[in-house]
């Protein structure tokens, strides 16, 4: 280790923002690693600034080390520089507590944010020197996992995963680390902690699983290769949310990090149901906690960090059932020392303005909406219950009330989309531009489209993404229509998205071209400055895999979908339902306020079915 | 009240960019809940003012800044509130209180003292000695300034105010006093840079330290800590 951190010195000078590989932020946790039985590393396969804004990692380093008998210790992936002096130095990845190198730890996990993460999660791998395989690790090796919404479709990395993780992770990594420990004091070999870790629920371990796949390239089944492992793997949810264990002391990082906040997460779930929302269905039921519980966990989080901000991040935070309470004590208890309260996005009301009101007391910065599509009929379609009215009204309240600069996000793309409803993205924004608040005025509207991707476990798995140019000429439509001086259009290249649809629903054959558009050069793939879409290309024509199969294709409603021995709770037959009904156009309204639409998480999970606003 | 504080910048803190450190330290006060005056504004912030930035990669054990509060503390309380609450790396090493209307910190600096370690493989002690002292020796020594706009030849000789060298084999110790702030501005690594090339080797710089901040005051350097005090006469001599 000394001579790590000699060459880590030598090296820092050179590369940009060394902070993100030097560690020792407040609240850093750092323990005595001969005193710990088990070691895991939490690996954010993006830069540490994306990485440390990232609730769900501050949460599990909270619950790890509370644990006396375990420790866990944070990487993240390195900036093509350091990656450079890296690899020139011949310094294996390691950990920002106590520099160990990652090949040291017992558990190696990483969590999957977002799919055009994958080439860093084997760069990340590979600057480790852990064998990038599962099939080819050893006894001395590590057990790589995975967890994360990507989890819920980890076939494209299921060769290099040795399990992964369904759900949320405070309690399952847990059993876990449990596990490991038990196995590694009676010195197990690797596949009894595999055969062990397969048994609790929530693992899904890839090598105990066959594929079969039939002549036209679909899948025909996905079955256990061995007994005692289930057929399918069903995720894990904490019961009581109010009572989970919360980080009072998230690590408080020196740089400007995406999100540099205290984070107080209101509730996990969002019932409002939207059909193209992955997050929407994996993270269902809701579960609110108690607004004492949060408000004393504010007070904790502000006092251990110093941060001067507090943002509510949930789905859907105005949707907590006390909200306007919540942010009048917030507000009146720590505004008056210069602790602003934040809010993500809002929903096009005019109580969301009343609440933003609240919480901007001084700087009126732009107000963010997504009404995500152009007209009625497609809003219908995605089942998002938003009207035009809505929308103008409350841009008008808000306009009043002083803000002047809207952002608006619509999606392309979308299933039954016409040129009538991408015209009514430009129609709609020009409405909000031309309208003349009294009081008030309007500066700026932002119109920001993104590319329709297809997710598993939503209603529109059974959808296939609009081909490349189709969609380059839909955002050409928009953008030339949408030139004015009010007016600005910000909007999403088409390959990124392409390729976020192809390993979005891939099945285990996309690994091949995964790995080899890695070795081509391929990483930080969400950077559109690192973005090399003809390295990707390349990787598919050797691999001999169609890229537009995965990514374009519409599977049948009887189809094996690559990822339907994984279980979110959401029945399939739900699916299917809510596809038909998004056909069809008919609304399904959100089942905490009105009535359940028996998507069967509730009982599937054993969870009590609630109303808003009952937390017991 | 006006708080003024001598941080040290240790190891673990080295490379934290100096606007980073503003917002360390801005977390700090927040944590200890000191009364810290805001400004006003649409975005108030802490009145915390630091004497000068120090790049990144060096180490230091006088970095200085003023803390302005807006009810009074007991300096020995608002050092003990504080100290809890700085990260590893950063150590308060002492503190004072400041006239309210004293001038800005940062305005304040004309001079820092640094410690600087350089590799020169191949060279002897002796030899290195010597370079340095046929180096200091000269009446100016120019260096090439580039902003983004322009560059200019600078004479820095007169900018260099004290300096000594510790040799060894292969390289050496250097203690420079140099101009710094308003009234002339000089880096370690440009004045040692300067010598590498006028002796013509490869060097490498391996560890910078600034040692000290000062005030020039009649003639005379003193830190910033140090209350500067009229020299008898000197008000009517002057």
């Amino acid at each position: 280790m000394a001579q790590l951190l000699k060459t880590l010195e030598e090296i820092l000078p050179r590369v940009e923002k060394p902070a993100r590989y030097w560690g020792g932020e407040w609240n850093q946790v750092k323990k005595d690693w001969q005193a710990v039985p088990i070691h895991m590393a939490l690996c954010f396969p993006d830069i540490y600034e994306v990485g440390m804004s990232h609730l769900g990692s501050k949460i599990l380093y909270h619950v790890v080390n509370a644990r006396s008998d375990a420790l866990m210790e944070r990487v993240y992936a390195p900036w093509v520089d350091m990656e450079k002096e890296l690899r020139a130095a011949d310094l294996p990845l390691f950990s920002l507590e106590t520099k160990t190198p990652l090949a040291g730890f017992d558990l190696v996990g990483f969590t999957l944010q977002y799919e055009m993460t994958y080439t860093n999660v084997l760069n990340m791998l590979d600057l480790a020197g852990i064998p990038l395989r599962a099939a080819e690790r050893g006894e001395g090796d590590p057990f790589v996992l995975a967890g994360g919404p990507c989890a819920f479709n980890p076939e494209p990395l299921a060769p290099f995963l040795d399990f992964v993780v369904l759900g949320e992770g405070e309690e399952v990594l847990g059993e876990i680390l449990d596990l490991a420990r038990d196995w590694k004091a009676r010195r197990g070999a690797r596949a009894d902690f595999l055969t062990a870790v397969a048994a609790v629920p929530g693992v899904y371990v890839p090598a105990f699983y066959d594929v079969a796949y039939r002549l036209d390239g679909t899948v025909a089944a996905v079955r256990p290769n061995r007994p005692g492992v289930p057929e399918r793997v069903r995720k894990r949810v904490v019961r009581d949310f109010d009572k989970v264990t919360f980080p009072e002391r998230p690590v408080v990082p020196f740089l400007d990090v995406v999100h540099d906040r205290v984070m107080l997460e209101l509730f996990r779930g969002c019932a409002r149901g939207c059909r193209f929302c992955q997050a929407g269905m994996i993270y269902r039921p809701v579960r609110e906690k108690d607004m004492a519980t949060l408000l004393a966990q504010a007070e904790k989080l502000l006092k251990n960090t110093g941060y001067g901000e507090i943002s509510l991040a949930s789905l859907s935070s105005l949707d907590y059932s006390h909200i306007a309470e919540l942010i009048d004590a917030l507000v009146n208890q720590y505004g008056t020392e210069g602790v602003r309260v934040s809010l993500p996005s809002l929903r096009a009301d005019s109580f969301a303005v009343e609440q933003a009101r609240k919480v901007h007391e001084v700087r009126r910065s732009s107000l963010t909406f997504a009404p995500e599509a152009g007209s009625q009929r497609l809003r219908n379609v995605i089942n998002k219950n938003v009207t035009e009215g809505d929308l103008l009204a409350t841009v008008e309240t808000a306009a009043e009330a002083g803000w002047n600069a809207f952002k608006l996000y619509f999606m392309l793309g979308l299933p039954t989309e016409t040129d009538d409803d991408v015209l009514g993205i430009v129609e709609l924004a020009r409405k909000v531009a031309n309208l003349k608040p009294q009081g008030g005025r309007i500066t700026r509207v932002t119109v920001s489209t993104s590319n329709f991707v297809p997710k598993p476990h939503t209603p529109f798995q059974w959808e296939g993404q609009v081909e490349r140019e189709e969609l380059r000429r839909r955002q050409l439509l928009v953008h030339e229509r949408l030139k004015g001086k009010r007016l600005e259009h910000r909007w999403h290249e088409p390959e990124q998205s392409f390729l976020e649809a192809v390993f979005s629903k891939g099945d285990r054959r996309t690994a091949a071209a995964l790995e080899r558009a890695w070795r081509l050069g391929c990483r930080l793939d969400g950077w559109s400055e690192h973005f090399r879409f003809d390295l990707w290309q390349q990787a598919f024509q050797e691999t001999g895999l169609d890229p537009t199969f995965y990514a374009n294709r519409k599977p049948a409603a009887g189809e094996t979908l690559p990822w339907d021995h994984l279980d979110p709770g959401v029945s399939k037959e739900f699916l299917l339902q809510e596809r038909e009904r998004a056909l069809s156009g008919e609304r399904t309204p959100d089942c905490s306020r009105e009535r359940c639409s028996a998507c069967g998480v509730c009982p599937a999970l054993d969870i009590p079915i609630r109303r808003r606003g009952e937390t017991k | 009240m006006r708080i003024r504080v001598k941080l040290a910048k240790d190891e673990a803190a080295r490379f934290i960019s100096h606007l980073d450190l503003a917002g360390a330290v801005e977390k700090a006060v927040r944590r200890a809940g000191l009364p810290i005056a805001y400004s006003e504004g649409f975005t108030p912030r802490p009145k915390i003012a630091f004497a000068s930035a120090l790049a990144l990669g060096a180490t230091s054990t006088a970095e200085y800044a003023d803390f302005e509060l807006r009810e009074r503390l007991p300096i020995a309380e608002f050092v003990r509130r504080l100290r809890a609450q700085l990260p590893e790396g950063l150590r308060l090493l002492a503190a004072r209180e400041v006239a309210a209307g004293a001038p800005a910190l940062m305005a304040e600096i004309d001079a820092a003292g640094w410690e600087v370690a350089a590799r020169l493989p191949g060279r002897r002690a002796a030899e290195v000695a010597r370079a340095w002292e046929e180096f200091l020796a000269r009446e100016r020594i120019y260096i090439c300034k580039e902003t983004k706009h322009k560059r200019r030849d600078l004479d820095i000789r007169p900018l260099i105010l004290k300096a000594r060298l510790v040799p060894c084999d292969e390289g050496g110790t250097w203690d420079l006093l140099l101009r710094s702030g308003s009234s002339g501005n000089l880096r370690p690594e440009e004045v040692l840079t300067a010598f590498f090339a006028a002796a013509g080797w490869e060097g490498k710089i391996e560890r910078i330290h600034r040692t000290g901040l000062y005030i020039e005051r009649w003639g005379e350097l003193m830190t910033p800590l140090v209350e500067p005090r009229v020299p008898e006469e000197a008000g009517e001599s002057e």
